[in-house]
């Protein structure tokens, strides 16, 4: 009832079903909409609220906890007041876990027990936060106050959620209000959109109704695009094709029609049910003179003569038959029909079967056509064959005047008929072949073939069967015939003859052989020819390509390469695509390089030689890949040794024509030019040294004439900076761009010459020390023997012996020569040598003033000697010797001027360079490794180099009165000790002699360099104490002190020394006792470096200085602790104490 | 039906939408909690409560002396025991004046003061030879004599803090100081509190006893290289076990069996190790007076009076 109600209220039309859709949807959903948003806002403001609630809940839990362990229950309501404040809270309490109300906001609660069953339900349950109770306007929750493992209480809070709750009405009540106003705005629209979408089916309904009327072309007006407008234009589009249809059938109705009614053929469908004609077209009246009415109203049996009915029916039964079982055919007959004025006309009738699916009966379907003029025509030819054999002499004739042969025999091979031209071409009369067999015509080698051949025309009546025969010729030879053999049969097929016609093909065959003998040559030549040929189209179809071809390729056949095509052979497919582009435009290439592969991807390099004739590519191909690999060869040879020319470190020149044409890089290096071009198309003897160029111009003619390679010779040549250098030239004829020429090799000999000439100075010096050795040792024991006895003599001789002035003066000649043999001995390197170790630099120092004494007084002595002990090996004594002698030169090189003469000391480690020469040598033996540098230096008169090559030489002197050896014994001294040394010297600026001893780390542990060095060996350490004092008798006296307290201790004179021995025992010493005033650093300077190794170190600072003064000195750095010099025993054991405390 | 009343029909739906929309929800209040007089538990055993002098901040004081409620709690079924901190002395002294704890651990003094508001003397923290006070300096301070602590503040737990506050200001008096003239007393509230006072300098030194000293360098281990004990005050009898006299003589027996027996076993080792204590000990409340006495005798005698107790309220 009530759907009823609905539907005649808002079905009846599309608008209300589209306002009351719309209303209701947009009702449907913005009530969803409305009530999910409201039970969301309020879920979340309940979660939100419970959420405040715990966190408030656990805060207060947690800062109630030191009021409940104190039970400080006046303070747990200060804050449960204070926390009310906050808003929200309806109310809240603080119960102990036996429920009794410890503090609440209504304070008369205070003491009271909960009793409720939400609250005893909190009570025994799980420790952990829980809601009691939530409705839309309060929330009950509680918080345990949990001490470890003991719960100490409860804290209830009730929250008031009115707000929130006021909230989500208002929320509710604004969602109410947008659904009502959705509805209007969806009504409204709704409402506008009918009315245009009905308007449009409007137009589409009156479509129809005018389409039923069969009024096609009247469109229907399209007011929208939307899915009616659409179907709108569908509609018109079809009732156009509608239209178009119906105009179409109309049209090919009346075609049909027309055709039918003017078709000189007529048509008929008769029905076999009815045996009448159901349609027959109006030619009809043509063809019998009936019109369409009355052929149609005929009896079958009236339309067709008796024969012909009977022949109808005959096949009729038949072919209906054959219908029935599905088969189909056209069929075509002859009869004879009747016309109206009596005749009979012969009509030929094409007909086929069918089934009229709404009569069910069969029908045919026919088209007949009048022929009985054919027919007639028919009769007419057959009267015209009779006339034609009468003219068939007039054919006779016309066989005879032909140049072909004609021939018959009958069927056992005799001649029945010949024609005049083969009478004539073979020789014979008529009368010698008619009746003849014809083998007599016939070669007998081809007569089995001729017998075959009639065979195979009896087998096959009247289709000619073609043979060659050769013929004897009347001349000599044969005639070479083409013939075709035919049977001729009687009426009955009975065989009666065979005719042949034929005619002479010798001189065709002839020249068919001549032909294939030269194709067959040339094929010949092609196919074994080494030049590949081929023949292929543009696309890469391959024709032909000869037996060449495919071995260059390494293919098994020729066949092969057909199959695959070119394109696989091609290296570089783009060198096929360039070469095709030149044939199409120059119509050949020659001499065309490419790179193909072989079956097994070798490379092969080729040479095409192509011409091209439409979009054919006739062409040769010859493999090049050996010349190639031979030219590359060459190639690299010439590559190799020009590299070799260019990289020799001799420098390599042609010379050719009175001029250079060729010049290697090193040779532009060696004559010092920027390029080739400089040196290029100049003669070779303007670089020559003048006064070597007549022979150097000798020794060029020599090679020229006598074209034999000339050995090195040394020579000079001018550079083009103008520096002359020794060089080694060699020259050998060679040709250079076929004219006849000198290769000169030249190489530059000035560096070698100089170390040659070193070598033989150092072999000199070497000799002469041999010499010098051996003399002195020899001349040392004559010369002991001779002291001896001169001493002996010395003690004989009675006191005031007047030869006692003699021996004196011997011995002293004596002595002379004594230190004379020591400095030989020790220029040979074979001194008695006291080898130690000793610290260079306090031996210099030690002998400082010595030296400072030894010079005249106006020349002073600097010496710049290094803060470090530097350690050498040698002989003290020799050492000090070097240094005298040195000093005392440089003195002497000053003269009478003011000068100075400088000594330091220091160490360092060379370069193989430097060591090189130190050693004077090339490959030196001088190790690699540290060492320690003396030089001592003046600015005295210097020497030449002349001077200076000498100036090692035994005896050598510049002076008026040389002193022996000198510098000789220096030389020797210093390689006796595996040193070197270098002389620097310039004229009337000075000279500089620098000398490196290897440098040696003291040998042992500690206490050698301690030994060495003044330090005393220490104990082993338990509380040691290092002592750092440079007076020795102090720290002995420390020691003392120390080990009467049992302390270990090590000690240092040098504050360096005790640095470095701290570094390396810092963990093992315990404390420092240090002097304040050393030579070398000071107490402050020694404290802040133990300081950086230690920052805790402990360290007394012993001075005879107050401590005021010690510790104004030491500024930041203070010790831990002071001592006054001289002090007890007590005095430092005590202050020990208390400092290792 | 025509235009119109199909535009009759569209107003009702939206008026009854708007009408039936705004309907307001309604919502139902719980029950209020029900209060009563007695606890609706049924009450089988009496509840006492434990109180200790504050050693320790409350916290720290639940976590070593909770264990100790626990386990005398664990052990018998005739009543239980709640802890009780106080936040500082004052407050611990005023409920033993307000008679408010059963069971205390009060400092010796206290323990003896206890007396006149109605507690017994029942027992007694054994290590007697550990109950001594210590003066904490910072290491850097230079502080080598107590001369050094002249002008100087130094923070002490509470006045009456016996081991942590009166002893060291005998011992400091005792060696030339005078606690009145030289020094400024800073009463801090706890022991940790005394120590923190050193550290960050508030302080010259601080005083308080071997136990939270040993507990506030576990906690802070890093403190051993800033602090250092400068001195130390000859022990004292250790502090003393009270109880209020209205509790029944059987559970005073029963505590303190349990409590005098924990040494003897593992679980009572491992609670008393925390409270850094080897045992607790019966003693006789005449003997303990006595010797408590001995020194208060010395010190009233040196500074005139005695502190007071429970000031703070």
């Amino acid at each position: 009832m009530m759907a009823t109600l609905f539907t005649k209220l808002f079905g009846r039309t599309i608008r209300r079903q589209l306002i009351t859709g719309v209303a209701l949807v947009h009702l449907i959903l913005m009530s969803i909409f409305v009530y999910d948003m409201t039970v969301r806002q309020q879920m979340f403001l309940l979660e939100k609220s419970i959420d405040d609630a715990q966190y408030r809940g656990k805060i207060f839990a947690f800062t109630s906890k030191e009021f409940l362990r104190t039970n400080d229950l006046a303070g747990l309501q200060e804050l449960l007041n204070a926390y009310l404040q906050d808003h929200g809270v309806e109310y809240a309490m603080v119960v102990s876990a036996e429920g009794k109300v410890l503090s609440h906001s209504d304070e008369s609660k205070r003491g009271l027990f909960l009793r409720d069953s939400l609250s005893l339900a909190m009570l025994s349950g799980q420790r952990e936060f829980r809601v009691l109770s939530s409705t839309n306007s309060r929330i009950d929750v509680a918080v345990p106050i949990i001490e470890g493992e003991s719960l100490l209480g409860w804290v209830r809070i009730v929250n008031d959620l009115s707000a929130d709750q006021t909230q989500i009405e208002y929320v509710s009540r604004q969602g109410v209000i947008y659904t009502a106003i959705a509805i209007i705005v969806g009504t409204l629209f709704a409402f506008g959109l009918s009315l245009t979408m009905l308007r449009q089916l409007r137009h589409l309904l009156n479509g129809a109704t005018r389409a039923g009327n069969h009024q096609w072309n009247e469109k229907i007006p399209v007011i929208t695009e939307n899915e009616i407008g659409s179907v709108s234009k569908a509609f018109n589009l079809a009732m156009e094709k509608i239209a178009q249809q119906e105009e179409a059938l109309c049209e090919s109705e009346t075609t049909y029609r027309l055709m039918a009614e003017n078709a000189s053929d007529v048509i008929w469908i008769f029905d076999t049910g009815t045996r009448q004609f159901r349609y027959i077209s109006p030619s009809i009246v043509r063809l019998r003179g009936l019109s369409a009415e009355e052929a149609m109203q005929e009896r079958f049996e009236d339309s067709v003569t008796a024969e012909s009915l009977q022949y109808v029916e005959d096949v009729s039964s038949s072919r209906i038959e054959s219908f029935n079982k599905g088969e189909s055919h056209f069929y075509t007959d002859i009869i004879e029909q009747p016309c109206r004025n009596g005749s009979t006309v012969w009509v030929e009738m094409e007909s086929r079967y069918d089934r009229n699916e709404r009569t069910g009966h069969i029908e045919i379907f026919g088209i007949s056509r009048n022929i009985t003029q054919r027919r007639n025509a028919e009769r007419a030819l057959r009267e015209s064959e009779e006339q034609l054999l009468v003219s068939n002499s007039y054919l006779l004739s016309l066989v005879n005047s032909t140049s072909s042969y004609l021939v018959r025999t009958d069927m056992r091979g005799k001649y029945t008929y010949v024609n005049e031209p083969f009478i004539k071409k073979f020789g014979f009369r008529l009368d010698e072949l008619m009746g003849k067999d014809a083998a007599i015509t016939v070669c007998e080698e081809d007569l089995e073939l001729m017998n075959e051949t009639v065979v195979h025309c009896v087998q096959q009546p009247g289709v000619p069967v073609s043979v060659e025969l050769r013929k004897p010729n009347p001349a000599g030879g044969f005639f070479i015939t083409e013939w075709e053999f035919t049977l001729i049969s009687d009426a009955g097929g009975v065989p009666q003859e065979v005719q042949c016609v034929g005619r002479d093909i010798t001189e065709r065959r002839f020249i068919e052989k001549a032909l294939i003998d030269s194709e067959r040559k040339y094929r010949n030549l092609v196919e074994f020819s080494s030049v590949g040929v081929f023949q292929t189209t543009v696309s890469g179809e391959v024709l032909y390509v000869n037996n060449a071809i495919a071995d260059i390729l390494e293919y098994d056949s020729t066949e092969e390469i057909r199959a695959l095509g070119p394109f696989i052979m091609y290296k570089y497919l783009h060198q096929r695509e360039e070469m095709v582009r030149l044939l199409r435009a120059n119509g050949n290439v020659k001499n065309y390089e490419v790179t193909l592969l072989t079956k097994h991807h070798q490379e092969r390099f080729v040479v095409f030689n192509i011409v091209l004739s439409g979009d054919i590519l006739d062409g040769t191909l010859i493999d090049i890949s050996e010349r190639k690999r031979a030219e590359d060869a060459v190639r690299e040879n010439e590559e190799k040794y020009r590299g070799l020319v260019e990289n020799s470190p001799d420098a390599i020149a042609i010379y050719s024509e009175g001029r250079i044409v060729f010049v290697n890089n090193q040779c532009i290096s060696l004559m010092r030019v920027k390029s080739a071009e400089e040196l290029i198309g100049r003669s070779v003897i303007s670089f020559v040294h003048p006064e070597d160029r007549s022979r150097v111009i000798e020794r060029m003619k020599n090679v020229a004439v006598g074209g034999v390679p000339l050995p090195s010779e040394q020579e000079r040549f001018v550079l083009a900076d103008g520096e002359t250098i020794d060089v080694e030239v060699k020259a050998i004829p060679t040709v250079f761009d076929n004219n006849p020429a000198i290769q000169i090799i030249v190489r530059d000999i000035t560096e070698r010459k100089k170390n040659d000439q070193i070598i033989l100075d150092v072999q000199r010096r070497e000799s002469l020390g041999v010499l010098a050795g051996g003399i002195a040792h020899d001349f040392n024991n004559l010369l002991g023997v001779m002291m001896g006895n001169i001493s002996l003599a010395q003690h004989r001789l009675p006191p005031g012996d007047m030869a006692l002035k003699n021996i004196e003066r011997a011995k002293a000649a004596m002595d002379r020569a004594a230190i004379l043999v020591k400095q030989m001995l020790a220029y040979s390197g074979k001194g008695k040598f006291q080898i130690r170790e000793i610290d260079l630099v306090a031996l210099i120092k030690e002998h400082i003033d010595f030296f400072e004494v030894s010079l005249p007084k106006n020349v002073r002595l600097d010496s710049m000697l290094s803060s470090k002990p530097t350690y050498v090996k040698g002989d003290p004594a020799q050492i000090e010797q070097i240094v005298m002698n040195l000093i005392i030169n440089g003195g002497e090189a000053i003269g009478v001027k003011q000068g100075v003469v400088s000594i330091s000391i220091s160490s360092f480690v060379p370069t193989e360079e430097e060591l090189n020469e130190f050693g004077a040598l090339p490959n030196s033996v001088l190790k690699k490794g540290p060492y320690a540098l003396l030089k001592v230096a003046d600015n005295g008169e210097g020497m030449n180099d002349e001077t200076r090559k000498k100036i090692f030489d035994p005896f050598f002197t510049t002076k008026f009165v040389g002193r022996g050896l000198g510098l000789s014994a220096v030389l020797g001294i210093i390689r006796a000790n595996d040193g070197g040394i270098i002389i620097e010297s310039e004229e009337r600026k000075g000279t500089t002699f620098s000398i490196i001893l290897p440098l040696i780390h003291p040998t042992g542990t500690d206490a050698s360099l301690s030994a060495a060095l003044g330090v005393l060996p220490a104990k082993a350490p338990e509380t040691n104490i290092l002592v750092i004092d440079d007076e020795r008798d102090v720290v002995e006296m420390t020691i003392d002190i120390l080990e009467s307290g049992s302390y270990s201790h090590t000690s240092a004179i040098d504050p360096e020394i005790g640095i470095r021995i701290y570094q390396e025992h810092c963990s093992a010493i315990d404390a420092v006792i240090l002097d304040f005033s050393m030579p070398k650093l000071n107490g402050k300077e020694v404290i802040i470096e133990l300081r950086k190794i230690n920052p805790n170190v402990r360290v007394i600072i012993a001075s005879g200085y107050t401590e005021e003064e010690i510790f104004k000195l030491m500024g930041d750095e203070m010790p831990n602790a002071f001592i006054a010099k001289p002090y007890t025993q007590k005095d430092l054991l005590e202050l020990l104490k208390k400092v290792l405390k | 039906m025509n235009h119109q009343s199909t535009v009759q029909t569209y107003v009702a739906l939206v008026v009854s939408v708007l009408i039936f929309g705004c309907t307001k929800p309604s919502g139902s209040v719980p029950g209020t909690p029900i209060y009563g007089n007695e606890s609706a538990f049924r009450k089988s055993v009496p509840q006492y409560t434990f109180a200790v002098h504050p050693l320790h901040n409350s916290q720290y004081f639940f976590e070593v002396y909770q264990p100790l409620i626990s386990y005398i709690n664990k052990h018998t079924d005739e009543f239980t025991l709640r802890l009780e901190a106080s936040k500082d002395y004052a407050q611990f002294e005023n409920k033993l004046n307000d008679r408010i704890v059963e069971f205390a651990v009060p400092n010796p003094y206290q323990s003896v003061l206890s007396i006149e508001h109605g507690y017994s003397i029942v027992g007694k923290m054994g290590d007697d030879d550990r109950f001594y006070g210590i003066i904490v300096v910072r290491k850097d301070s230079r502080i080598t004599s107590v001369n050094d602590l002249r002008n100087s503040t130094i923070s002490f737990p509470s006045a009456t803090a016996l081991a942590a506050a009166m002893m060291p200001k005998y011992f400091l008096q005792s060696n030339g100081l005078n606690i009145a003239k030289d020094v400024n007393c800073s009463y801090v509230g706890t022991q940790e509190s005394s120590i923190m006072n050193v550290y960050l300098g508030k302080t010259k030194a601080g005083c308080t006893w071997p136990p939270p000293w040993e507990s506030f360098l576990e906690a802070h281990p890093e403190m051993n290289d800033a602090l250092t004990v400068q001195w130390r005050t000859e022990p004292l009898i250790n502090n003393g076990l009270v109880v209020r006299n209205d509790v029944p003589a059987r559970h005073t027996e029963i505590l303190t069996s349990l409590l005098y027996s924990m040494h003897t076993n593992d679980e009572g080792k491992a609670i008393l190790k925390k409270i850094k204590l080897s045992r607790y000990e019966p003693i006789a409340q005449k003997e303990y007076v006595s010797r408590v006495n001995t020194f208060m005798v010395k010190y009233r005698k040196m500074f005139g009076s005695l502190p007071e107790t429970g000031r703070k309220k």
